[in-house]
């Protein structure tokens, strides 16, 4: 496809009731030139709109072509040479949008195509698939290759499916063959019906339908031959009811013929039954009579134990009265001897000690009298003495003279109070010190001793110094107190001297020390009086009786004529032979003596105590026993009447029944018998037993068993009818015939499965096969594309680079620079050739895409990273291309281009609508070539 | 039969009816070939009518199956009862044996007619307790089958003739001779008639018709196979005491079994298959056939001769299996290199020669398949080649 007029209207900067933009192509070369703003761009966006997008799309992308803030619809308006024809093409989107196609007949255009149609159509010019419009690079069709605009990148990753297409059908052109053409859409349309894209078998070919109805079939089969398989199991059960029912008979058959057996032999019951009738009755008869005999024998035998029992304890009791009669005469024994001891020998003992103690007491007494009066006497002398040196005392006192205590106090305050004035006056004092030239007499008023010539004084009071000669100097204090302390000093002093008159001392001093001698006097009366009460007081018992009369010493007089009198009586009281002791005597001795002798006293009193109650205890016991013994003997006679009561009853029962002996001989023939008979009858029972009773359980046992073999029987048989039933039921279904024609179908189907897939896995086989062969081809499709880039590209590097790499997919991976073995990564180039590269793989796409059909190749200011050399080689292989294919480079440097064999197509700068297109050439056909 | 004269009898020996046989080989023909043993079981009984048979011995097998349908069942009853005019002994066999739940206990068996007699216990028979007083005094040993599978020998129990025994002694069996030394189903001592004094022992269970000195197999009256040998007939014997059996042999069956593997390498051979056909013992509509046609080095054209051959015969037969396998197909000229490329490769994978790596997956394909794949490319081109030379004209 090449284009030869583009014209716009309302799109994006050209805009207006009557604005147009137009622009007419030459099929080779062709420069578009214009400075920014000019609308290269815009045009060639118009051209890739007006054949890819649709014409009712209403994209953002598509809404921003419509003049800014305008609601105007965009136009544009193509004519194209494709597949031979000339075509007209108008597409509007938006508003009232509409697309047509039409191809050029015999001059005239015929409408072809209109609305969805036109769009699809001209995409397929491109071989875009998608509906997606072009606004990604991806979704071009061819166009991804050919063009270069502005805003795409250089190399995509991978090209679109188009362009494979595109240079597959290429080949296919070049080496087309109408026999392979027709072989090979066979075996796509069988692989189409064969199989889903994914290689899965489609759910509504022949083969899926055959395994379907295979698949189906198998499992109807299988169905039925479970159903007929019923039959067999049937038939198993049977055989296994077949087999218990004969058992089943062996063993009712056996139980039959026992029974029989059983029968013939339980004949002679009756007869023994009788017997063993009879001897029980026996045996029963023999048994009470040994009943009664034994409760006779045990009467006996039991008055005789309760007499034997009477005389065993009457003789205990005897025993028991001849044992208490000893103990009565022991303890009266025991009593007599207790008595003779201690009235005998105790007694005197203790009237002997105490005789002996009584003696060292008076001893004892006499010697204490004898010291207490001593003491009384010493006592007596010394109140004496002390009663003297009282008097003595007193009279001292007396001596000394009045000296009241409140004088003495007085006179030492009044002393005290002179000294402290005069020492306070003093110290207030003038001291007036002069001392004269000449021995001149000083007079000083008030004055008591005349001053020499040179003196020193205190002035207490006003002063007069009369100097001889000189005159008299008056003296004062200035401050009155002084004077005042002076005053009374002297009234002091004078009280003092009328207080020492009256007391009559000479001085203070005097006086207080006769005050001192009078204290101690004192003193000592009050000690002397103390020590004589004291005297008198000692050892007496107080005057209580309130006898005012008795004086102290009265009463130790008293007390020693008392001591006198009694210490008298005990002398003469006191026998000789306690007397003479005297002259050893010692108070501790006496005192162990006597304790010796009173812890005799003590034991003897003790043990006469002891004594007389062991005899009171004796004699108690012996009363006691005398008790018990008159009771033993009142129960002994109780005893002994019923002792004799007893054998009465024994001698009845004996009169009765006779001895015990005979009755035991009696029992044990009874014994005897009954074993006898009860053996017999055991025997007989045995008998009964083993040829009636087992027999007949027997019997009952093998009639049940009888009755549940017949029912197992009846069991069985019902059993086999239902399954024989059962069988004819599977039987009458027609299964048999069912499963045959399943199986003959089955067959069938699956030789046909067997058919189809192998004929289906040829054909994918096929398939894979074509697909490796074209990808083979295509792959050798890539070497001229590699051989003509290869050579341009030394061309515009000259011989830099020698190479470029590229992969089967046409995408570049690096370039070889001359003079290495390994390639670059293309990463690796500066931008600019990295450009370039990308420029001359679409110009070679484009020529080698154009050997059937020219193709255009648009490259949109693409080398502006040109520099000029390269620039310059790049013209001739831009003519190079241009003999393929049509080429249109869109520029805003012309200069770059100067020398270029091109159709030039200038467009203003001015967005602004201009009603003519600058060209050239206005004319087709007249290019400039 | 005259009195004085030594005892005669006429019977009518088959065996094998097989009635019931699902046949699943013959694909969608199963269900008419099991209605055609039918058929052949009427010729067989009119065979014995118009040969003056006083007595029909059916010699085991008469069903296929113990679970066989109704139907079939009944269909055997009334057909019986068409020829109430003789007596037929049936005789169970290892196919159909008497045990607990057997075909002969179902409700459509207990109605068959008075005439048909179920030789159910192996115990002498007074031949004329069965069938009436006018029959040669004659005493049946019948052997029936009470199990699937057995070493025994079932005739083991019938007791020598007794001296002064000069009735006919007929022994019925359903087993194998132990003639051939191997080891058998249901072993019969191949001397047994002589062992044990009979004039006669009917035999059944194989299928091709076998004569022997006195005992025989009539065979199956309708082939049940591919690969049975002289099936489809039924036998006339008579006895007379003293005498050897008279025996002859009357095809019955209707079906002729054709198995053939053929190699074709040219058009002669598929026409000396096809004469195989025009020529052979019976009509086309009664020939079931198995055919495994080999090509080998052919081309395009004979392979589509073959397969119309094939096509017809499949219309003209009562039942074909056929199979076509082209071995080695004979090289192509391919003007367009894709499709010379695409035949080369396939021939390598079928040839087990070295592929491109990338073709390396391919090698597992079966062999059919890639031989399909190739036929199927040259299908392809010949029906393109077809379609251009149409154009063109
Ligand atoms: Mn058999």
């Amino acid at each position: 496809m090449i284009l030869e007029e583009v014209r716009l209207r309302n799109w994006r900067g050209v805009r207006g009731e009557d604005g147009e933009r137009a622009a007419r192509f030459q099929p080779g070369l062709n420069l578009l030139v214009g400075p920014n703003e000019s609308g290269k761009s815009s045009l060639l966006e118009a051209v890739l709109r007006g054949l890819l997008d649709r014409h009712g799309s209403r994209t953002v992308d598509l809404r921003r072509v419509r003049p800014w803030g305008s609601s105007l619809a965009p136009e544009v308006r193509l004519v194209l040479h494709a597949g031979g024809q000339r075509l007209r093409v108008e597409k509007r989107f938006l508003s009232d949008p509409f697309a047509r196609v039409y191809v050029e007949r015999q001059g005239r255009f015929e409408l072809t195509h209109e609305g969805d149609r036109a769009d699809l159509h001209l995409r397929k010019l491109l071989l875009e698939e998608s509906k997606r419009g072009s606004a990604k690079a991806s979704h071009r069709g061819i166009a991804q290759a050919l063009w270069y605009l502005q805003r795409d990148d250089p190399l995509p990753r991978q090209w679109s499916d188009a362009l494979e297409e595109g240079l597959a059908s290429l080949v296919g052109s070049v080496l087309t063959d109408p026999l392979q053409d027709r072989v090979l859409q066979r075996l796509r349309g069988e692989l189409a019906s064969l199989f889903t894209p994914t290689g899965r078998i489609k759910a509504r070919s022949e083969l899926k339908g055959s395994q379907d109805e295979r698949d189906a079939l198998r499992r109807e089969l299988e169905e039925r031959r479970r159903d007929i398989g019923r039959a067999e199991r049937y038939r198993e059960e049977l055989e296994g009811f077949q087999r218990q029912r004969g058992e089943a008979e062996e063993r009712l058959r056996a139980v039959r013929e026992e029974r029989r057996q059983l029968d013939l032999r339980s004949a002679g019951a009756p007869e023994l039954e009788e017997e063993i009738a009879r001897l029980s009755r026996g045996l029963e008869e023999l048994r009470g009579e040994r009943e009664r005999g034994r409760r006779r024998l045990a009467e006996l035998e039991q008055a005789g134990e309760r007499l034997q029992a009477a005389a065993v304890e009457l003789e205990r009791h005897e025993d028991r009265e001849a044992q208490l009669r000893v103990a009565v005469r022991e303890h009266r024994r025991a009593a007599e001897r207790h008595a003779r001891r201690w009235e005998d020998e105790l007694q005197p003992k203790l009237v002997l000690v105490r005789s002996e103690i009584e003696d060292l007491r008076t001893k004892m007494r006499i010697e204490q009298l004898e010291a207490e009066l001593e003491a009384i006497d010493r006592r007596m002398a010394r109140i004496e003495q002390l009663e003297a040196q009282l008097a003595e005392a007193r009279q001292a006192l007396t001596v000394l003279g009045p000296a009241e205590l409140d004088d003495v106090q007085e006179a030492r305050r009044l002393h005290e109070r002179a000294t402290v004035l005069r020492a306070q006056t003093e110290a207030a004092a003038i001291v007036v010190e002069w001392s004269l030239d000449r021995d001149v007499e000083v007079a000083v008023d008030p004055d008591d001793e005349p001053t020499s010539r040179s003196a020193r004084r205190l002035v207490t009071r006003p002063t007069a110094l009369r100097i001889d000669g000189v005159g008299t100097f008056h003296v004062r204090s200035n401050d009155q107190k002084l004077e005042t302390m002076d005053q009374e000093s002297r009234r002091t002093r004078e009280r003092l001297t009328v207080l020492l008159e009256r007391c009559r001392a000479e001085s203070v001093e005097e006086l207080l020390e006769r005050s001192r001698q009078a204290g101690e006097l004192r003193r000592r009366v009050g000690e002397l009086a103390a020590r004589l009460a004291e005297s008198l007081e000692q050892g007496d018992e107080p005057a209580d009786d309130g006898d005012g009369a008795r004086s102290p010493s009265a009463a130790l007089a008293t007390r020693r004529r008392e001591l006198a009198a009694e210490l008298a009586a005990l002398r003469a009281a006191a026998p000789q032979a306690v007397l003479p002791g005297m002259e050893d005597w010692a108070e501790e001795r006496t005192l162990d003596q006597l304790r010796v002798l009173e812890e005799r006293r003590q034991r003897l009193e003790k043990q006469i105590r002891e004594e007389r109650e062991a005899e009171q205890a004796a004699q108690q016991a012996c009363l006691e026993r005398n008790e018990e013994l008159v009771a033993a003997g009142q129960l002994a006679a109780g005893l002994r009447a019923e002792s004799g009561a007893h054998r009465a009853e024994l001698e009845r029962h004996q009169s009765a029944f006779g001895s015990v002996s005979t009755q035991r001989q009696r029992q044990a023939q009874l014994q005897q018998e009954e074993q006898r008979l009860d053996e017999s009858l055991e025997e007989r029972r045995q008998t009964w037993r083993e040829q009636v009773e087992r027999p007949r359980e027997r019997q009952q046992e093998l009639a049940r068993q009888e009755a549940e073999w017949v029912e197992r029987l009846r069991q069985l048989d019902a059993e086999r009818a239902d399954r024989r039933a059962r069988i004819e039921e599977v039987t009458g279904l027609g299964l048999d015939s069912r499963i045959g024609d399943l199986e003959g179908k089955l067959a069938a189907v699956e030789d046909r499965c067997a058919t189809l897939e192998r004929r289906a896995e040829a054909t994918r086989l096929l398939g894979e096969l074509v697909a490796f062969h074209e990808a083979d081809q295509n792959a050798s499709l890539v070497e001229p594309v590699r051989e003509l880039l290869d050579r341009w590209l030394g061309q515009l590097t000259e011989e830099r680079y020698r190479g470029v790499s590229l992969g089967d997919d046409l995408v570049p991976s690096g370039v070889q620079p001359s003079g290495y073995d390994e390639s670059q990564p293309l990463e690796s180039v500066s931008h600019g050739s990295y450009e370039q590269i990308a420029v001359l793989l679409r110009l070679a796409l484009g020529v080698l895409l154009s050997s059937d059909e020219r193709q255009l190749v648009v490259l949109d200011d693409g080398l502006v990273n040109a520099d000029a050399t390269r620039q310059q080689r790049l013209l001739p292989i831009l003519e190079e291309a241009a003999q393929h294919c049509q080429v249109i480079v869109a520029t805003c440097q012309p200069s770059a281009y100067a020398g270029l064999d091109a159709h030039t197509i200038e467009l203003e700068a001015t967005p602004r609508w201009s009603p003519r297109v600058l060209a050239r050439d206005a004319e087709p056909g007249s290019s400039s070539r | 039969m005259s009195a004085g004269a030594a005892p005669t009898l006429r019977l009518l020996l088959t065996a094998d009816w097989q009635i019931g046989l699902r046949a699943g080989q013959l694909r969608e023909r199963a269900g008419d070939l099991r209605r055609e043993r039918l058929r052949a079981a009427r010729r067989t009984l009119e065979v014995a009518r118009s040969s003056g048979c006083e007595l029909v011995v059916v010699a085991g097998d008469l069903f296929d199956r113990p679970d066989v349908d109704a139907d079939a069942v009944d269909g055997v009853v009334s057909l019986f009862a068409e020829f109430s005019d003789i007596p037929i002994l049936v005789l169970p066999g290892n196919h159909d044996p008497v045990c607990e739940g057997d075909v002969w206990g179902r409700r459509e068996w207990r109605s068959a007619p008075a005439h048909v007699h179920l030789l159910r216990e192996a115990r002498e028979i007074e031949l004329s307790s069965l069938v009436g007083g006018e029959v040669a005094p004659a005493a049946l040993y019948p052997c029936p089958i009470g199990q699937k599978q057995s070493r025994l020998d079932p005739t083991g129990w019938i007791p020598s003739r007794a001296e002064g025994d000069e009735r006919l002694r007929l022994g019925i069996a359903h087993g194998s001779l132990d003639s051939m030394g191997k080891a058998t189903n249901f072993p019969i001592a191949h001397r047994r008639a002589e062992l044990a004094g009979l004039d006669f022992l009917a035999l059944g269970d194989w299928h091709g018709t076998t004569i022997l000195e006195r005992a025989a197999y009539p065979g199956t009256p309708e082939q049940c196979s591919f690969g049975e040998q002289g099936a489809g007939s039924a036998l006339v014997v008579t006895l007379r005491r003293g005498a050897p059996p008279q025996i002859e042999q009357h095809r019955v069956g209707r079906f002729h079994w054709v198995q053939e593997e053929v190699e074709v390498r040219s058009a002669s051979d598929l026409q000396a298959l096809r004469h195989v056909f025009d020529a052979g013992g019976s009509a086309p509509e009664s020939t079931i056939a198995r055919l495994r046609l080999e090509l080998a080095g052919g081309d395009l054209q004979l392979i589509e001769r073959s397969e119309g051959l094939l096509e017809q015969l499949r219309e003209e037969l009562f039942f074909l299996d056929a199979a076509l396998e082209v071995l080695d197909l004979s090289e192509v000229e391919f003007e367009s290199p894709l499709l010379a490329a695409l035949d080369a490769s396939l021939h390598a994978l079928e040839q087990g020669e070295p592929v491109p790596d990338a073709l390396d997956e391919l090698r597992a394909a079966p062999l059919e398949v890639v031989r399909e794949a190739r036929l199927q490319l040259r299908r392809w081109m010949g029906a393109a080649r077809g379609e251009l030379e149409e154009a063109e004209a």
